[in-house]
């Protein structure tokens, strides 16, 4: 799931900031899941892909990489404003996010 | 390496923290903006060198913020680079049009950055030269103008001493013509009549402006004291010559209007054809240049000689510089001397060619860019010139001036070999209002009083040997020979000057080491022929009221009353 090779090379980019770093990452996720679900209930697909657009760049920056794949393509549906497919992603997006916490929470 | 103060906006605080790890990693200063708004203000506040800015942010989006902050930049160039996710050429490209200067796509690549930065820190620094040169320039630019309404205004007051506001004189001059080096002068003769001068100096700007002033000054001072414009354009070429630089001279026409004679005698040095028209429209007479500009020859080569027209009431001299022959039209083509003589041929009368010209000039440019350097001057010949105006004005003011005083100069042998001391006498007798009214005739009196003086008394040259074109030759060989071997002998010229206020009388004395001549035999013999073996008395005769020889005939003393009773 985590490109390790790439997140060593961002533990020593920044040193004493990559533990507060992966704990914000972790903090401004969590978040991200229940606003996407409000944004869906009121239909604000604008919102949504805001989001999901953040969540995304994010996940890159901390290397996980097959995991940004997925959020962007929650993001092209919101972009799209596929209703009937999002619940699902979403749903598929947190297990998977699920995965990511537990890897990066056993590496700090 | 240089620290840059880089503003970074991302409302993703990972993303943000990360970037803004690596760029103070790589030695910059950092300053972070969490959304739009916040970057406005912390750019106003902190003034960063180059902002990296999201460009999907809540609120106020990257691009806006931007528009912002290169308004508030205004004319310093502040790098702004877009930070985005998006790969499409299309929105790249939009973040460009909406004013960002590059964009960086996530994720980075840090070598990419940096370079980056450094190139666009470079850009600033070329914006910001550029832009104090600019200023610079401009400060320079409104120096100069400044500089050049001053010399201007000091110009002025020395060109405008003249009288081209004479109703017998029309002119057409650029107003800024001090910086485009033509020259146009005119002064009374205080005998009457008038000098008229027009001078085209090589080069615009300051340089032609220098080479005016000088000129004005001794066209001015010197035609006033009553010296001839030989003399006059014979000192003003030896102070060009000494002062301009090789290849920097003035092209001029120079007319001495004679309304006495009824004559105008002329002087031309690289200046173009210019015309006389007649007033009965009879025939145009083409005047051409014989000399060589102001400026070029040494005193001792300058060739002073002058050509004479007679010229009746109402005839016309019109002069120019190349300026009206040189204009062109939007087609880049000249006026040319050719349309200019079809011009002055075609004219009704002389009194309209004048208008003619400047109307077929005027059609011909039609608005193109115009060189402003088209001066063109039309004297007529008016026998109301003849009237002395300085005496009418020294007439009122006539108490000023020194009235009773005398003095006398004496002239050793050395000082005769090389200077002609007859400028200076005229200057101190000119410092009389009086009779300055005079200074022409004044001038000739001095002049003939020395050369008899000096010639026939000092060197004993006998005139008569002048009578036949051998005897003349001989006789100026035969002068500087003498000059050459003179050792001993004197010249004493005593000036003696009363006044009462509105008249006066000088009496010059002048006596010479010579051996006189023969005076109470010429006495004898008056109508004779050979007057005075010829010392040029009659000339003198018609303007001094007395005319004494004493001792053996080397001392002469004259006596002038003014004002004259009559103009001579």
């Amino acid at each position: 799931m985590i490109d390790i090779e790439s997140l060593n090379m961002l533990k020593d980019i920044m040193e004493e900031e990559f533990q507060p770093l992966i704990e914000l990452y972790i903090r401004d996720s969590d978040r991200r899941f229940p606003e996407m679900r409000m944004a869906l209930s009121e239909g604000d697909c604008e919102s949504l892909r805001m989001t999901v657009h953040s969540l995304k760049g994010a996940s890159s920056n901390v290397c996980a990489v097959d995991f940004a794949e997925q959020a962007y393509t929650v993001e092209k549906m919101a972009i799209d404003g596929a209703l009937d497919q999002l619940p699902g992603a979403i749903d598929a997006l947190e297990q998977s996010y699920q995965q990511v916490r537990q890897q990066l929470s056993a590496l700090v | 390496m240089t620290a840059y103060k880089v503003l970074i906006a991302d409302d993703n605080s990972v993303d943000r923290k990360v970037l803004s790890r690596v760029v103070r990693n790589q030695g910059n200063e950092v300053i972070e903006a969490t959304n739009g708004f916040e970057a406005v203000d912390i750019f106003t506040e902190h003034r960063p060198d180059i902002v990296l800015m999201d460009v999907m942010m809540p609120g106020l989006n990257g691009k806006e913020a931007t528009r912002q902050i290169k308004s508030i930049a205004n004319e310093d160039f502040i790098p702004v680079i877009f930070l985005t996710s998006l790969s499409d050429a299309q929105s790249l490209a939009d973040c460009l049009e909406s004013g960002g200067d590059d964009f960086l796509t996530k994720p980075y690549n840090h070598v990419v950055l940096q370079a980056k930065i450094d190139s666009y820190h470079r850009m600033s620094e070329m914006h910001r030269t550029l832009l104090n040169q600019r200023d610079e320039i401009a400060r320079v630019n409104r120096h100069m103008l400044q500089e050049q309404r001053v010399a201007k205004a000091v110009y002025d007051n020395v060109a405008h001493a003249g009288c081209l506001t004479s109703p017998n004189i029309r002119y057409e001059l650029s107003p800024l013509a001090v910086f485009n080096g033509d020259v146009l002068l005119a002064a009374r003769k205080p005998g009457g009549g008038m000098h008229v001068l027009l001078g085209d100096f090589t080069g615009h700007g300051l340089p032609a402006a220098i080479g005016a002033m000088p000129m004005a000054d001794i066209f001015y001072g010197m035609t006033a004291k009553g010296f001839g414009l030989r003399e006059v354009l014979r000192e003003i070429n030896q102070k060009l010559k000494s002062i301009l630089p090789v290849g920097f001279f003035c092209c001029a026409a120079a007319v001495d209007l004679a309304p006495d004679r009824q004559a105008a005698s002329v002087w031309m040095g690289g200046v173009p054809d210019c015309y006389l028209l007649r007033n009965d429209g009879e025939r145009i007479e083409t005047l051409s240049s014989r000399h060589l500009p102001l400026g070029v020859m040494s005193a001792d080569k300058f060739n002073d000689q002058m050509t004479e027209f007679p010229m009746a009431n109402g005839d016309r001299l019109f002069l120019w510089s190349d300026g009206i022959i040189e204009a062109r039209n939007s087609e880049g083509e000249m006026f040319g001397q050719e349309r200019l003589i079809n011009v002055v041929r075609d004219s009704a009368h002389a009194s309209d060619v004048y208008d003619d010209i400047q109307r077929a000039v005027d059609e011909f440019v039609d608005g193109s860019e115009q060189d402003d350097d088209t001066t063109l001057i039309e004297v007529v010949m008016d026998d109301a010139l003849r009237e002395d105006k300085e005496s009418a004005v020294t007439k009122a003011g006539i108490s000023q001036g020194p009235r009773d005083w005398s003095m006398e100069y004496r002239l050793e042998a050395s000082t005769l070999k090389s200077f002609n001391p007859v400028p200076l006498m005229n200057h101190i007798m000119m410092e009389v209002p009086g009779l300055r009214a005079i200074g022409g005739q004044l001038y000739t009196v001095v002049a003939e009083l020395f050369s008899n003086a000096f010639e026939h008394g000092v060197l004993g040259l006998h005139s008569s040997m002048k009578q036949s074109p051998d005897g003349f030759m001989e006789y100026y060989r035969q002068r500087e020979k003498r000059v050459a071997e003179l050792e001993e002998g004197f010249v004493r010229i005593n000036m003696h000057h009363t006044g009462v206020g509105d008249s006066g009388t000088l009496t010059l004395t002048l006596e010479d080491s010579g051996d006189g001549f023969d005076y109470k035999r010429h006495d004898r013999e008056e109508g004779s022929g050979n007057n005075y073996s010829g010392r040029g008395i009659p000339l003198i005769e018609s303007i001094c009221d007395s005319i004494e020889y004493r001792g053996k005939g080397n001392e002469v003393s004259v006596v002038i009353h003014w004002p004259l009773e009559q103009a001579t």
